[in-house]
C-alpha cells in the first residue's frame, strides 16, 4: 500500500490522481492509447474532458473508473495506490467509488425503471428492501418517479439517460463519470441531463464528462483537452477570471 | 557445481512467494479498509432470483437453450418407457404360454409299480394352484415308431401302412395340452375306465393314413388290435409332438402289443399364474410322499427373471442411446448458452462495472444453466411419459415406466444444464467491464 498524501508537495490527497499514467495496448504494432499522464482531480470538483474521436479521453475515463488498469504509472484514489489491489478489490473500489453514467444508458431491455436503478446494490449484499428504497430515492431524484415500473422500451431518450444516472445515484458513488451522456440525445434533453448532472456537483458530487461537444464543456468550472493520448490543456474556470 | 549453490538451489521458493503473497493481500485489506470500502457479494438467494428473471423474462432464448435437453431427456424417456412396456408385453405373452406349467417326469421307470398313474393327476388336482393336470406318456422305447394300419390284413402296397409313435395321454392331460380337434371328438373319463379301444389321431398321422373324417367311425390296427379313430386333433397348446401320431386312453395301453421297458411317464401341469414355483415344489411329495425323489419337477423361469433377461439388453442398449442423447443434450446447451453470453456481453459488461465480480457472473450463468436444465428436464420427461403412455395405447401394450426414472431425470438434467453452464461461465467472467463503454 502507499499512502503519500503530501508526496508532491500539492496539499492533501485528492480525490483522484494520476501520477505519470500511461496506458499502451498490446497487439501486433502496440497502441499508446494514453502518454504519461498527471492530473489530480479534488473532490466536489466538476471537470470536462474534451477531444477529438481517438484522443484517449475514453481510456482516462477507463483508467479513473477502474474499468481499465494503467499499464505505467501510479493511479492513486483518496491517497491509495490502487496497483495494490487484487482484482476483487479494484471490483469493490470501482462499485462503492464510482457510478457510471454511458452514452448508450446500457439498460437492461427486460427489467423496469427501478429494476435498473437497483441493479448495482445487489452485488453489495444490500437487502432487496434496502434496495428498493435507494432506487426509489434515486428515481425521485432524477424525477421519474412516476415511471419507476416503466420498461425502457416504454421511455424517451431522455427519460432512460435519466434512469442511468439514477442506477448510478442509487450505489451513492463519490465520483460520477459520464463517457458521452448527452451524446444520444437532443438538444433539449442534453441540456436536461447537464443541468442534472451540475445539480448533482452542486450537492458535493464529483462530476467527470467525458464530451466532444464544446459548448458543455465550456460552462462546466474545468476543461481537460486531450489530444493524442496528452493532456494538452487544463483549464480552469477561475484561472480564465483571473486572466 | 559447489555444494553451496547446490543447497541453495534447493531452496523451495514457496515460503517467500506466499509471504509476498499475504503482505499484498494485508496491504490491499488495509487500503479498502481506509477507504471505507466493502467488499463486494451477491447473496445465494438474489443470485438465484437474478437468474430466475433472467430465464423467465426471456422466454424465447430460454426454450431454445432448453430445446436440447428436452430433446434429449424426452428421448431417453420415451426410449426407456417404450423399452420396458415392450417387453412387459413380451413376458407377458411368455406368461401366458410357458408360465403356468410344471411338467413332472419319473426318474427310475423301470420301478413297478409306476410314480406317476392318473391317481396322481387327483392329488395334484387338490393342491392349491393347480388348474388342471394330466398323465402323458409316449408308448414303447425311446423313439420307437409302431405300425399302424387302416386295415387288418397284410398291406403288400404299404399304401393304408404308416409307422407312427403312439402316445398314451389321459383325458386331464388332453385337457392340460389344449387339445383341438378338427374333426370327431376326444375321448372321457368314461372310455378310459372302460379301457375303451379307441384313439385319436394327430392331423400329420391322420394325413400320412388317409384319414380326413371320423363321422364312419374309421378302424386303425396296431400289432393287429382295433382300435375305432374318435377324432383328429389339429393344435394343441403344449406337447404338440403328439399331432406326428396315434394318441389313445391309458385304459387302452394293455391291449398294445411291443411296448418297452424304459417308457418314460409324465405328468403335464397347468397352474394359476404366479403359482408354478410353488406346486414345483410341492407336487413330488403330493405324487409320492414316501420318495419325493424319484419325481422330477421342469418349472419355468420365474417371470420376474424372463421380464429381465428380455428387457436387461435393450434397456441397456437404450440406456447408451440416452447417455449419447444427454451428452448431446449438454453440448448443445453449451453451445446455446455460449451464443447467449458473447450476445449479452454488454450486459455482462455493465454487471462488472457496476460492482459484480467475475465470480458473481460465473454464478449467474451456471445458475440461468442449471434453471434451463430443470425446466429442460421437466418439459423433457413430461414429454417422454406422454410418447411412452400413448405408443402403449396404440400397440395395446401396459405402459412401464420406473418412477425413479420419472424422478430422477429432471435432476439429471438439472446436473447436465451445470455442467453445460461451466464453459460459457468461465468465458463469461472473462468479460471486461469496458465492454459496456463500447458503443
Amino acid at each position: 500500500m502507499t499512502h503519500d498524501p503530501h508526496s508532491d508537495g500539492l496539499g492533501p490527497s485528492a480525490e483522484m490522481e494520476l501520477d505519470q499514467v500511461a496506458m499502451t495496448y498490446p497487439g501486433m504494432v502496440p497502441v499508446r492509447a494514453l502518454l504519461p499522464v498527471s492530473v489530480r482531480i479534488q473532490s466536489g470538483e466538476m471537470v470536462a474532458v474534451t477531444g477529438r474521436s481517438g484522443s484517449g479521453k475514453s481510456t482516462l475515463l477507463n483508467v479513473l473508473g477502474l474499468l481499465d488498469r494503467p499499464t505505467g504509472g501510479r493511479y492513486l484514489v483518496r491517497g491509495v495506490d490502487t496497483s495494490v489491489l487484487p482484482e476483487s478489490g479494484v471490483t469493490s473500489l470501482r462499485a462503492s467509488q464510482f457510478g457510471f453514467v454511458f452514452q448508450s444508458f446500457h439498460l437492461l431491455a427486460d427489467r423496469t425503471a427501478a429494476e435498473n436503478a437497483e441493479l448495482g446494490l445487489m452485488y453489495r449484499g444490500i437487502p432487496a428492501r434496502h434496495r428498493r428504497q435507494a432506487a426509489a430515492g434515486a428515481l425521485h431524484r432524477v424525477g421519474l418517479s412516476h415511471r419507476m415500473t416503466a420498461l425502457p422500451r416504454t421511455l424517451s431518450g431522455g427519460e432512460r439517460q435519466r434512469v442511468a444516472i439514477a442506477r448510478a445515484l442509487a450505489q451513492q458513488p463519490r465520483v460520477l463519470l459520464c463517457d458521452e451522456p448527452t451524446g444520444n440525445l437532443d438538444r433539449r434533453n442534453s441540456e436536461l441531463i447537464v443541468s442534472l448532472l451540475t445539480g448533482l456537483n452542486a450537492e458535493g458530487l464529483t462530476v467527470l464528462i467525458v464530451t466532444h461537444e464544446q459548448q458543455i464543456a465550456a460552462a462546466l468550472p474545468r476543461v481537460l483537452s486531450i489530444d493524442d493520448g496528452k493532456v494538452t490543456d487544463d483549464i480552469t474556470a477561475a484561472a480564465i477570471d483571473r486572466s | 557445481m559447489s555444494p553451496v549453490t547446490r543447497f541453495q538451489r534447493r531452496i523451495p521458493p514457496g515460503p517467500t512467494r506466499t509471504s509476498s503473497r499475504r503482505a499484498r493481500r494485508r496491504d490491499a485489506t488495509a487500503a479498502l479498509t481506509r477507504l471505507g470500502v466493502a467488499p463486494s457479494r451477491l447473496p445465494v438467494r438474489d443470485a438465484l432470483r437474478e437468474a430466475a428473471l433472467n430465464v423467465a423474462r426471456a422466454p424465447l432464448r430460454t426454450v431454445l437453450t432448453s430445446m436440447g435437453t428436452v430433446l434429449a431427456v424426452g428421448t431417453a424417456i420415451a426410449t426407456i418407457g417404450l423399452a420396458d412396456s415392450a417387453s412387459g408385453a413380451v413376458s407377458d405373452a411368455f406368461n401366458q404360454l410357458r408360465a403356468t406349467t410344471v411338467t413332472f417326469t419319473d426318474n427310475n421307470p423301470q420301478q413297478e409299480p409306476p410314480a406317476l398313474t392318473e391317481a396322481g393327476e387327483k392329488s395334484l388336482d387338490r393342491l392349491h394352484g393347480v388348474v388342471s393336470s394330466g398323465l402323458l406318456w409316449n408308448l414303447g422305447n425311446n423313439g420307437q415308431l409302431f405300425t399302424v394300419s387302416r386295415i387288418s390284413q397284410p398291406d403288400p402296397t404299404g399304401q393304408a401302412t404308416a409307422s407312427l409313435p403312439m402316445t398314451a395321454a389321459s383325458p386331464g392331460a388332453l385337457a392340460t395340452a389344449g387339445a383341438i380337434t378338427s374333426t370327431g371328438r376326444l375321448y372321457d373319463e368314461g372310455m378310459d375306465h372302460r379301457h375303451d379301444l379307441v384313439a385319436l389321431l394327430g392331423s400329420a398321422a391322420a394325413s400320412q393314413l388317409g384319414i380326413s373324417s371320423v363321422a364312419l367311425s374309421p378302424a386303425i390296427y396296431v400289432g393287429g388290435v382295433r382300435l375305432t379313430v374318435i377324432g383328429i386333433v389339429h393344435s394343441t397348446t403344449l406337447a404338440s409332438e403328439v399331432l406326428l401320431g396315434v394318441i389313445i386312453p391309458p385304459g387302452a395301453v394293455q391291449a398294445i402289443p411291443g411296448q418297452g421297458s424304459t417308457e418314460t411317464r409324465q405328468i403335464i401341469v397347468q397352474t394359476a399364474p404366479g403359482a408354478a414355483q410353488l406346486i414345483g415344489r410341492q407336487g413330488p411329495y403330493a405324487l409320492d410322499p414316501y420318495q419325493p425323489s424319484r419325481i422330477s419337477a421342469a418349472v419355468p423361469i420365474d417371470p420376474s427373471h424372463l421380464r429381465n433377461q428380455v428387457s436387461g439388453p435393450v434397456t441397456s442398449l437404450l440406456l447408451a442411446v440416452a447417455i449419447v442423447a444427454l451428452v448431446v443434450g449438454v453440448i448443445a446447451i453449451t453451445n446455446t448458452t455460449l451464443l447467449s453470453v458473447i450476445q449479452r456481453r454488454p450486459e455482462i459488461g455493465l454487471r462488472r462495472s457496476v460492482g459484480a465480480a467475475p465470480r458473481h457472473i460465473a454464478v449467474l450463468i451456471v445458475s440461468e444453466a442449471a434453471l434451463i436444465g430443470v425446466i429442460g428436464g421437466l418439459i423433457g420427461t413430461s414429454t417422454g411419459v406422454l410418447i411412452t403412455a400413448t405408443v402403449s395405447a396404440s400397440k395395446g401394450w401396459e405402459p412401464v415406466l420406473d418412477p425413479a426414472l420419472i424422478l430422477s431425470a429432471p435432476l439429471v438434467s438439472t446436473i447436465a444444464g451445470l455442467i453445460a453452464g461451466l464453459y460459457p461461465a468461465w468465458r463469461a467472467s472473462r468479460v471486461s467491464p469496458i465492454t459496456a463503454l463500447e458503443r
